[in-house]
């Protein structure tokens, strides 16, 4: 039995938990699923290794629509648990319900760069190393730098720990440097806007409107999202670059504010289109102008829930 | 029937010269993602001859089809009026999935016009598969790596050339015409042979399913469906990468006077899906949605088509985000009858 | 180019900017007629959702304005507009959108002089940048 493991359990029977959400191994090599346990031997399948791609606060957050009274357990990386906090803030969780347990989080795996690493041959075994992933297939075996499969976000990813919780289960992780945190954005930004539009319709135009960036998304949990409004409809559901944009400058606008870089949107999409540079282009405007940074505090307003009488408005005439 | 041999180098010609005739689309690779896309003279085929991200239904059933576009005097029909279609390079299961989506749009009692127009004297060149992916499991279906039951051509690829046999009469005719072929020799028939062997024979033997519809027929009420629903996104990643989901929603997208009726793919996995006018959804909860989808794939279309909706081509394997994997689904519920 | 008149959808609150509008009329100030009006409540009623359907229905530009700060009728509709505001014409910018489409404005009941120059300014910068093309849906 692992650490973690050994850990969990005795948290599980301290706390009495109805629910633990954490990982288990998946059924593809490099691959985990979220895991839900509810009974104490069941504890022994759970993992945390770079593979689980997942943001459990979606589940969580549904575990308790579905039932209110449990209490549940989380295993929680740095961008899980931002995004529990950011849902306690908007009163979406109940923080003494949920007992957040964070694990050291090194970044995770980003199956489409994976995929691509590996020009589509699929993996049949792997070996994890420190610096290193060896994978191995039918007729070859690659050792692959870690950071050519991380998911861009862990690249740059600021808080790689819990800002909070209940245990920490390990040592916790070093963030990325400072500057990493926008690097995509700033490079972005050297463009002219031509060049820029070029790039995101080149981008959008992949979508296949499945979908999954939304439903991957922990902060996406409206009952009825704006895409699906359909008396007037808003925005069409084909695959007009138009419709597409919309939904993805939309949805990035919900997500001002919220948006706790956690990524799992970028690794739920099957066509590996970029979505990271225009959420973190928004997180950056916000922790800009209104010195905000999602998930870090329970009881703090999220950016655009709330204002200042002296913000800045620099661009209105 | 006589056997034909293509080689690699001649590829180029044969498929201009199969462009001619028809509107012929092959796998290709762009920015990391395979696709079934339409040859022209720029896109001359580089052509992937791995499994596609993409699935081949796009090619007769569009993601996005216009079907109707109208103006304050007239409607015009989006219906296809191309050349015939030729498909090189699907895979068994691919070219399956195709004959499962024709017993649904060609039924005996309705044919689906936008899906005729487009599928009525295709051409499709089924490629086997020497090294089926962990991630296939075309075998626990009744089909196999180089199953070519469904398609006009079978090719199977002996590394300097294309090894191709006539399956249809309309493949047969094809092929006797062309100008790039030549007639196979014993050892090539004999190299492809081996291939074939040796891919069926690499992959894992597959459960016994006999009793797979009768389990699920009958415990629709397990717990199994909670544990999947649980993890279930309720995305449509699964059912945009199948194969042969063919669900669609039809909207009108009209200004002014002008306007489009277009049908886009749609997933049972949304609840918008049954959401009815009233505001009642009778599917409220992703248990329901979940049950819905692999009902539908394992159970309900053996009774619609005597046939599994599932191919196993595995795009849905490795593309789901939370790693729902229908083999191993399918694994559980043929336990849920064991314990009992 | 030359010829080209743009259309602009403006939204204008109810309280101020709305009010702002009607004393230009009143007071027979002459401002460009390119402009379609809608009335909102308030500043804050308007969704980024309703700008870039305007810009996907092939409108050139947009204006949205309400009262000036500390003036709202709901006391602070327009602070959170103008937070949400911020937030789309980074977004706007950042995809390549030309920021000269969407303008924002502060404008008072009493200034129907700032209203009627508003809108000539808008009307304007959209002029320099010619009709919309990014964004317009193809129907």
């Amino acid at each position: 039995m692992s650490n973690l493991q050994e850990k969990v359990k005795k948290i599980f029977s301290d706390e009495k938990l109805d629910l633990l959400i954490g990982f288990e191994k998946g059924t593809l090599p490099l691959r985990a699923a979220p895991s839900f346990v509810r009974k104490s031997e069941d504890l022994d399948k759970l993992i945390f290794d770079i593979t689980c791609q997942n943001n459990l606060a979606k589940h969580l957050l549904n575990e308790i629509k579905r039932n209110p009274d449990q209490k549940i357990g989380i295993i929680a990386k740095g961008c899980d648990a931002r995004a529990i906090i950011h849902l306690i803030s908007e009163k979406q969780l109940e923080r003494k319900k949920i007992i957040i347990i964070g694990v050291p989080c090194c970044g995770v795996i980003s199956p489409f760069k994976l995929k691509n690493v590996l020009n589509g041959r699929e993996v049949t075994d792997c070996t994890i190393n420190n610096e290193t992933v060896i994978c191995k297939g039918k007729d070859y075996e690659k050792e692959i730098s870690r950071t050519d499969i991380l998911s861009g976000y862990c690249l740059s990813c600021q808080y790689p720990n819990a800002p909070e919780y209940d245990y920490f289960i390990g040592e916790q992780t070093k963030p990325a440097p400072p500057e990493k945190q926008f690097e995509k954005v700033d490079e972005l930004e050297k463009m002219t806007p031509d060049e820029r539009w070029e790039y995101f319709k080149k981008e959008y135009s992949k979508c296949i409107r499945c979908n999954a960036c939304r439903n991957a998304c922990p902060m996406c949990f409206c009952d009825e999202c704006f895409i699906d409004r359909n008396k007037p409809r808003w925005v069409g559901k084909g695959n007009d670059i138009s419709d597409i944009m919309i939904y993805h400058i939309m949805r990035a606008i919900h997500l001002a504010g919220r948006c706790t870089s956690c990524g799992a949107c970028s690794r739920a999409c099957p066509m590996g289109i970029d979505i990271e540079a225009l959420n973190k282009r928004v997180t950056k405007e916000i922790k800009e102008r209104f010195g905000f940074t999602a998930g870090l505090d329970c009881e703090k307003n999220p950016a655009l829930a709330d204002y200042k009488t002296d913000d800045n408005d620099e661009f209105i005439m | 029937m006589s056997k034909y041999k293509l080689k690699k180098n001649n590829i180029e010609n044969f498929l201009n010269e199969l462009r001619e005739e028809y509107s012929v689309f092959a796998p290709i690779e762009s920015d990391g993602t395979v696709a079934f896309q339409k040859l022209d003279d720029v896109k001359l085929p580089d052509i992937s001859l791995k499994r596609t991200d993409r699935p081949p239904k796009e090619i007769f059933f569009p993601h996005t089809e216009v079907i109707l576009s109208f103006d304050d005097k007239n409607a015009e029909s989006g219906e296809y009026r191309g050349k015939p279609i030729a498909v090189f390079g699907l895979k068994s299961c691919d070219s399956k999935s195709l004959h499962i989506l024709d017993n649904v749009f060609l039924d005996s009692s309705y044919t689906d016009t936008y899906w005729y127009k487009r599928r009525s004297n295709s051409l499709i060149f089924t490629i086997g598969c020497n090294n089926p992916l962990p991630s296939c499991f075309c075998n626990w279906f009744k089909c196999g790596p180089f199953d070519s039951t469904h398609s006009d051509v079978a090719v199977t690829d002996i590394e300097d050339s294309f090894i191709l046999e006539p399956v249809s009469e309309q493949g047969t005719e094809y092929l006797a015409k062309s100008k790039y072929l030549e007639k196979a020799e014993e050892k090539d028939i004999k190299k492809a042979e081996a291939l074939k062997e040796k891919a069926e024979s690499d992959m894992p033997q597959p459960p016994d399913l006999k009793k797979l519809k009768e389990i699920l027929d009958n415990n629709q009420n397990d717990k199994l469906w909670e544990e999947l629903a649980a993890k279930c996104l309720g995305c449509g990643v699964c059912a945009f990468s199948c194969p042969t989901c063919y669900c669609f929603d039809i909207q009108d997208d009209s200004r002014r006077n002008k306007g489009k009726r277009v049908r886009i793919w749609d997933t049972c996995q949304e609840p918008l899906f049954t959401k009815e006018g009233s505001g009642h959804n009778p599917r409220p909860s992703q248990k329901g949605r979940t049950l819905q989808r692999f009902m539908h794939k394992l159970s309900y279309m053996i009774e619609t088509q005597n046939n599994f909706g599932c191919v196993g081509c595995g795009r849905c394997v490795t593309l789901c985000p939370v790693n729902i994997d229908i083999r191993d689904f399918i694994k559980k519920v043929l336990q849920v009858k064991g314990d009992k | 180019m030359e010829n080209f008149e743009p259309k602009i959808m403006t939204f204008l609150c109810n309280w101020c900017s709305y009010a702002g509008a009607d004393l230009a009329g009143v007071s027979r100030l002459q401002y460009p007629a390119n402009t379609r009006v809608i009335r909102v409540p308030c500043s804050g009623r308007v969704d980024p959702l309703f700008i870039l359907k305007c810009l996907q229905d092939g409108y050139d530009g947009v204006l949205v304005s309400g009262c000036h700060p500390g003036d709202c009728h709901y006391l602070s509709g327009n602070y959170f507009a103008r937070r949400k505001f911020a937030v789309l014409k980074a977004s706007l910018e950042f995809i390549g959108v030309e920021s000269e489409r969407v303008h924002f404005s502060w404008v008072s009941a009493g200034e129907g002089e700032k209203f009627s120059q508003v809108i000539s300014k808008v009307i304007e910068s959209v002029k320099k940048i010619g009709p919309a093309q990014k964004l317009v849906k193809k129907r």
